[in-house]
């Protein structure tokens, strides 16, 4: 019976390296490359600054831990295109393990603000691992407490790692907006349709949209940004549209 | 010794057998979980539009999607270039090919996420979004794309889906009025949240419990409205 269990356990071992093994695959349109992208992210910085500017909300984005910093196609991107559109602002995209960085431009870029005597006010947003980062980042701004609380934190399927270096994601739960004068808005949506790697409902959160049954079927935690990308434009454009109005009514004062 | 004897031959061609068979599972999808299309549109952006179109016609269904989200984000460079023609004629290919799409995943990625990267905003989109909510066929996909490309011009036919019978239609219509930032839109989906309690609201709206729904929707067309009514003022 052991010399048995011996052989399942190889035929799984096989069974499962197969279907692992079968990933890189030739595709019409040629050979697709299916390495996973963030051994190729941490070769270097995880860092793109968008735009900068002297006044105008600071956008810091935490995309996810697969999708390419400098990519331009996914949902977040195209929602930070959008509200660009609609003022001033200063943008930049950050891998999972940047939020060091993140923090250090966050800083100058409200440094710049306060020298030109606008309100310095910082907008987070995540997604997956980057959601998790984003509540993180928020919750030492707060405690920090040089002016930079975040406005608006946005987290679309929320993640955090486990301790001990685990690297299997759970849903994060506990919105930063709790904290007093922490958050005035955080909009959290999440997904339930994709098992294990999944956001949650956040206490504390001032919205939270479960979209995946709106969708059915189409959303995954792969996904959902790209289908919630209009709404999070939408919150964006709030963002940049309040701090235009703050820096008006200063002006005329 | 044991009973069950280890028949190498026999148990080298089951292990064989089975590795064969995950395998050609393994190869229907790329990842543990489907769809991780994201990293491959960076690459396949090099491509050629005969390759893409090429791509349109495989037989797995990221490689269709991964294709279908390439020509869309040409198709925003283009418009941001000022190529509107070229612009317009991705947003053709990617509407015809809808058409013959069989996979309803794909049928809504390309009305809720390509339609509005491609960004491409004409009455001829219109009549395709306006088409898919009449039809009930990706509905919420469309009710979503049709605010985020016609903006106010989108309420006249989201508002009558805040009456439809089915409570996920009624609550995903009035979050997509929501991005409208339009102060009648606002006012019907203030009403929308006053009228959410049972008997006519279920107790769980699309997985979600309705007092998490209603408190939502309100917190959002509040904040929604502070920056209306601040122009109203003005």
């Amino acid at each position: 019976m052991r010399v048995a269990g011996l052989w399942l356990t190889v035929c799984g071992l096989v069974a499962l390296c197969a279907s692992a093994g079968c990933t890189p695959r030739e595709t019409v349109s040629g050979a697709m490359q299916a390495v996973y992208p963030r051994s190729v992210h941490r070769a270097g910085i995880q860092m793109t600054v968008v735009q900068s500017a002297r006044e105008g909300p600071i956008i810091a984005v935490f995309p996810g831990a697969q999708t390419p910093v400098d990519g331009l196609a996914y949902g977040l991107r195209l929602a930070l295109d959008r509200a660009m559109e609609a003022g001033p602002c200063s943008a930049a995209i950050f891998g999972v393990d940047e939020a060091a960085r993140a923090h250090i431009w966050i800083h100058r870029e409200g440094m710049r603000r306060k020298a030109n005597e606008r309100e310095a006010e910082t907008v987070l947003v995540g997604y997956g691992l980057g959601g998790g980062v984003a509540c993180d980042l928020t919750r030492d701004l707060a405690d920090e407490g040089e002016g930079l609380d975040v406005v608006l934190l946005v987290t679309v399927d929320a993640l955090r790692r486990l301790p001990a270096g685990l690297r299997s994601p759970v849903a994060y739960s506990d919105s930063p907006a709790e904290i007093d004068g922490g958050v005035i808005r955080h909009v959290n949506y999440y997904q339930m349709a994709t098992a294990f790697v999944h956001g949650a409902a956040m206490t504390g959160a001032t919205e939270n949209h479960e979209v995946s049954r709106a969708w059915p079927r189409a959303v995954s935690h792969a996904n959902v940004d790209d289908y919630v990308a209009p709404l999070v434009a939408a919150d964006l454009r709030w963002a940049v549209d309040r701090s235009a109005g703050a820096d008006s009514i200063e002006t005329s004062q | 010794m044991s009973e069950c004897r280890l028949d190498s031959c026999a148990w080298l061609t089951f292990a064989v057998l089975v590795a064969i068979l995950c395998g050609l599972c393994g190869c229907e999808r790329r990842t543990l979980y489907p769809y991780v299309d994201t990293p491959y549109i960076k690459q396949q952006q090099e491509h050629s539009e005969a390759a893409l179109r090429r791509d349109l016609h495989s037989m797995y269904e990221d490689d269709r999607s991964i294709a279908l989200r390439v020509m869309a984000h040409r198709a925003r460079a283009a418009g941001a270039d000022g190529h509107e023609q070229e612009q317009r004629r991705l947003v053709r290919l990617i509407l015809s090919h809808y058409e013959r799409e069989q996979s309803p995943q794909i049928r809504s990625r390309i009305v809720g996420v390509c339609l509005p990267q491609a960004d491409w905003r004409d009455e001829e989109v219109y009549a395709f979004l306006r088409k898919c909510i009449l039809e009930g066929d990706q509905r919420t996909d469309a009710c979503h794309a049709l605010a985020a490309l016609a903006g106010r011009a989108a309420r006249s036919w989201l508002v009558p889906l805040l009456e439809h019978p089915e409570a996920q239609v009624r609550y995903q219509a009035g979050l997509a009025l929501t991005q409208l930032e339009d102060p009648q839109a606002s006012q019907a989906v203030v009403e929308l949240v006053e009228g959410m309690a049972p008997p006519r609201w279920p107790l769980v709206v699309g997985g979600a419990p309705l007092v998490q729904c209603r408190g939502s929707l309100a917190e959002r067309i509040r904040a929604v409205r502070a920056p209306e009514s601040a122009e109203d003022t003005e």
